[in-house]
């Protein structure tokens, strides 16, 4: 049993110590260069600062529309509130039978579930700020934590500008950061595009709803679990407006669940990190609409 | 821990600290010397202490003809101290290194800080060794993992962290390693993203099969796991597109952000690898056998690397291989062996971003196979192995014609033979790599396992006759002819050239010997060379000893067939006690490489007075 035991750990040690990148599809994306141009000293006036809340929801997680019904509350009063639902967990497996056997977990949605160190449903982060050894709050603090953010300190105000070529099923997202505030550590921007609308099965509170309606669920990301440097060693300035374009073809679907997105019900949502904090300094939405 | 000094604005203040910091050390290890000569190791209690000091420093004077740099600090040194304290099973020790004001060379590779950068504890007995600490360990010949130290070349890797050896059978040996690696004098580890793990297994067959070791068999197989864990991050890089050739690529992407390039039709964009296509966890296999029959002996080991895009490969997601064969069969007074090595992409790293110019952060080793020579002249043109691509082999014959007969005389005669072979691999470039001009993002290329590339890396056919004529005189003579690839040292051209030399050594007392060695590369000055590899070269060096304490030495290096007429005298005095050593040498050095088992590293040239202290207790 000992030298079982000690044949598994081995395997695991090795199983675990492996990342086997599939390379039959290209592994890189194109990328056009970043613009760098001066401020509008005009626009940056204008810019509020925006709250970001990734709310840790699954199919089966049966508080989670509790949660969701709290964070759509929470967006009607406050539109500065940007929230994307991240379904993860093993609470969002697919079962093998309807209403649950549709994959809504994503690569880059296990990614934060595990580097946020979320440990039970529903938790949301807000703008990533750290809540001692995790980020994830439970619902009951969100308002709280929410209307405690200082809104005076804008430092980065985003635009989106989109454009939908359907004929090859793609979207391109041009978006510019506009350095408002100095930002003393490195950054990345990141975007990714969530969607709208689907009708799928959902537990909540303890009664199955074959129809629920799930929303601003994440579907993939355009650069990256953490987005792409603005600049070579991730250092902006202030008063500088950087412009870069990223596409995104969504011709077949999203890893894990290959159900191509609905484009027309879908939003792109670009936010600002620290990268040494990992905090959101700005986050910005556009819905998509063609 | 290391630590290193903070630098303040206050620079001068921060200065003279340092040089009243440097002479205390300088003083304190003197007299910590002195006081180690008298005596060899320390007993404390049950215990036993030991150690050894060295202490090289060196006086820099400006010489603009051979190209020795005036350096900032002229006075300059290396010192270290290792203090071991054994008690039994357990064992534990320290180092402290004093590189703040290093050696030019050293300073040149950043190699440069001062502090106590190695201890350790460690326990074993004939069941488990268990190391807390620093250590260094080599699994197998080294090709997935070997964590080592050559202070000449200013290498330490070693691990930080925890080794656990097991012995559970007679035969049986188990290794496992977590740690992180030591990177110069760099040791703030709470901001390393990187690691290193490894599993290695070891059995001896004849432990465990009498029949094997009855009939002089041995037979020892082998196998070992590494993994590399470094944070990934997203890699940018630039794509350039012919667009008259692949201009259904640029379609298909749609790409319309892109800049024009100075080639026609050849358009710049930007790329970029998401940091979830970097493997985090690059891991290395490998298995070995070593089997021998009374006098015949095979030693080979085969290694693998999953994808591993980084600096060295440019980012390129092929795999990783290698492989070493040696074979030998002795006899009395005959001696044959061949080795044959081909390593594909095998320069891995602890960290994806480290630059393959320097042998920092390295975790394998990838031996060079062929003679290494001591003679000064081929010292310069020594072959540096190339883990990233390189195949060949070596065979080299010893003989030793028999004594008390006509051709072998009284003492006989030794003659040694070798031939020695490495060319680059040969690559088919991916299709995808030629559409997007850089092989960056792709798996790179293709290469037959025993295909040799057309370019030739290193070629060396020498042989070389001693004998030893009565008990006053021993000669030997030796030639090669070399080919030498310049770009092994970031140069253009090959190298061709004829070394002819001899070594005589004429013992005028018991204890009173000369010798001199007289050698010759001829190279040829009408060759597509950087001028100061062109010409031929003659080094002359005669050396008094008076065994075993005083050795004096003169010698220079001549470069008589280049225009300018070089020379690079030197002269020494060593003196040694016991297991001390002091020497003091002034003179010139030229600029070339330094190499051991392959490994380089490139020397200034220099021009100064040098003293050496080393001792051991």
């Amino acid at each position: 049993m000992k030298r079982f035991a000690l044949l598994i750990t081995v395997l695991l040690i090795i199983g675990v110590s492996c990342d086997k990148i599939d390379t039959s599809k290209e592994v890189f994306k194109t990328i056009g260069p970043v613009e760098v141009s001066a401020w509008n000293e005009d626009y940056a006036r204008t810019v509020v600062q925006k709250i970001y809340v990734e709310e840790f929801t699954a199919h089966r997680c049966t508080f989670c529309p509790t949660g969701a019904r709290e964070l759509k509350a929470i967006m009607e009063a406050d539109p500065t509130v940007i929230v994307t639902a991240i379904h993860c967990s093993s609470l969002a497996d697919p079962l093998s039978k309807p209403p649950f056997n549709i994959n809504y977990k994503t690569p880059m949605g296990d990614v934060l579930h595990k580097d946020f160190n979320i440990k039970d449903l529903p938790k949301a982060t807000i703008n990533r700020i750290k809540n001692e050894n995790e980020w994830g709050f439970g619902r009951t603090e969100w308002r709280k934590i929410i209307e405690n953010i200082n809104r005076n300190n804008v430092r980065a105000g985003i635009e989106i500008q989109y454009s939908v070529n359907k004929s090859i099923q793609e979207i391109e997202a041009k978006v510019s950061v506009t350095i408002i505030k100095e930002i003393k550590n490195p950054v990345q921007l990141c975007i990714v595009l969530q969607e709208n609308g689907i009708i799928s099965g959902q537990i909540d509170n303890n009664v199955n709803i074959l129809e629920y309606e799930h929303n601003d669920m994440i579907r993939v990301g355009f650069n990256g679990n953490y987005g792409t440097k603005l600049t070579q060693n991730g250092m902006v300035m202030e008063q500088i407006k950087y412009t870069s374009t990223f596409k995104l073809n969504y011709e077949n679907g999203f890893s894990y669940s290959n159900i191509p997105a609905k484009i027309d019900n879908c939003n792109i949502v670009a936010y600002l990190l620290d990268m040494e904090t990992k905090e959101v300094i700005q986050v910005e939405k556009i819905d998509v609409k063609n | 821990m290391g630590y290193k000094l903070q630098v303040t604005s206050d620079k001068h203040k921060i200065l003279a600290h340092l040089h009243i910091c440097s002479l205390i050390f300088l003083l304190s290890a003197f007299l910590l010397f002195c006081s180690s000569t008298s005596f060899a190791q320390i007993k404390a209690g049950t215990g036993i202490i030991s150690g050894d000091f060295s202490f090289n420093a060196m006086l820099y004077i400006q010489d603009t003809i051979i190209g020795a740099q005036q350096v900032d600090s002229k006075v300059r040194g290396n010192a270290w101290l290792n203090l071991n304290y054994t008690n039994g099973g357990f064992s534990s020790g320290a180092r402290y290194e004093f590189y703040l004001f290093p050696l030019i060379d050293f300073q040149n590779i950043g190699y440069r800080g001062q502090g106590i950068t190695h201890f350790f504890a460690d326990y074993k007995n004939d069941f488990i060794q268990v190391t807390g600490g620093y250590y260094y360990e080599q699994f197998g010949q080294g090709l997935t993992f070997r964590a080592y130290e050559d202070r000449n070349l200013g290498i330490d890797n070693s691990l930080l962290g925890g080794r656990v050896k097991v012995n559970p059978y007679k035969g049986i040996q188990l290794k496992g390693i977590w740690g992180i690696e030591r990177h110069n004098f760099n040791f703030n580890y709470s901001q390393r993203n990187d690691n290193v793990r490894g599993l290695d297994a070891e059995i001896a067959l004849a432990d465990f099969i009498s029949k094997l070791e009855n009939k002089g068999i041995t037979l020892t197989m082998g196998g070992s796991f590494v993994s590399r864990f470094e944070k990934a991050e997203d890699k940018m890089f630039d794509i350039y597109i012919d667009t008259s050739k692949y201009f259904y690529y640029y379609n298909y992407h749609a790409i319309s952000d892109f800049t024009a390039t100075d080639k026609p039709n050849v358009i710049r964009c930007q790329g970029v690898i998401p940091s979830e296509n970097i493997p985090q966890n690059v891991a290395s296999w490998a298995t070995r056998l070593n089997f021998g029959v009374k006098r015949f002996r095979l030693e080979g080991e085969f290694t693998s690397k999953i994808n591993d895009p980084n600096l060295s490969n440019d980012y390129i997601y092929k795999k990783g291989e290698a492989l070493l064969l040696t074979a030998s069969y002795s006899m009395k007074g005959l001696g044959i062996s061949a080795s044959f090595l081909r390593a594909d992409n095998m320069d891995f790293r602890s960290q994806r971003n480290a630059s393959p110019a320097f042998a920092a952060l390295t975790m394998n080793y990838i031996p060079a196979i062929n003679r290494q020579y001591s003679y000064q002249l081929l010292g310069n043109y020594s072959y540096a192995s190339q883990p990233s691509g390189q195949i060949g082999l070596q065979g080299q014959i010893n003989y030793l014609i028999p004594k008390k007969t006509k051709v072998g005389g009284k003492y006989g005669t030794e003659i040694t033979l070798n031939y020695a072979r490495f060319n680059d691999i040969r690559k088919s470039f991916v299709p995808l790599s030629d559409t997007i001009g850089t092989i960056t993002g792709t798996e790179g290329y293709t290469s037959k396992f025993f295909g040799f590339g057309k370019n030739l890396l290193y070629q060396d056919i020498g042989f070389d006759i001693s004998r030893r004529f009565n008990k006053y005189w021993k000669l030997m003579l030796m030639y090669n002819y070399i080919n030498y690839n310049m770009s092994l040292q970031g140069k253009n051209g090959i190298l061709k050239g004829n070394h002819v030399g001899f070594e005589l050594t004429y013992k005028i007392k018991d204890i009173h010997a000369l010798r001199v060695e007289n050698q010759f590369l001829f190279i040829p000055r009408k060759i597509d060379l950087e001028d100061k590899d062109k010409g031929s070269w003659c080094f002359l060096l005669v050396e008094y000893s008076i065994a075993p304490k005083w050795f004096v030495t003169v010698s220079d290096q001549w470069h008589f067939g280049n225009e300018k007429q070089l020379h690079y005298p030197n002269a020494a005095v060593a003196f040694v006690n016991n297991t001390t050593r002091i020497s003091l040498n002034f003179g010139k050095t030229r600029a070339g490489i330094l190499c051991v088992g392959g490994v380089c590293r490139t020397v200034p040239a220099s021009y100064g007075l040098g003293l050496s202290i080393t001792t051991t207790f």
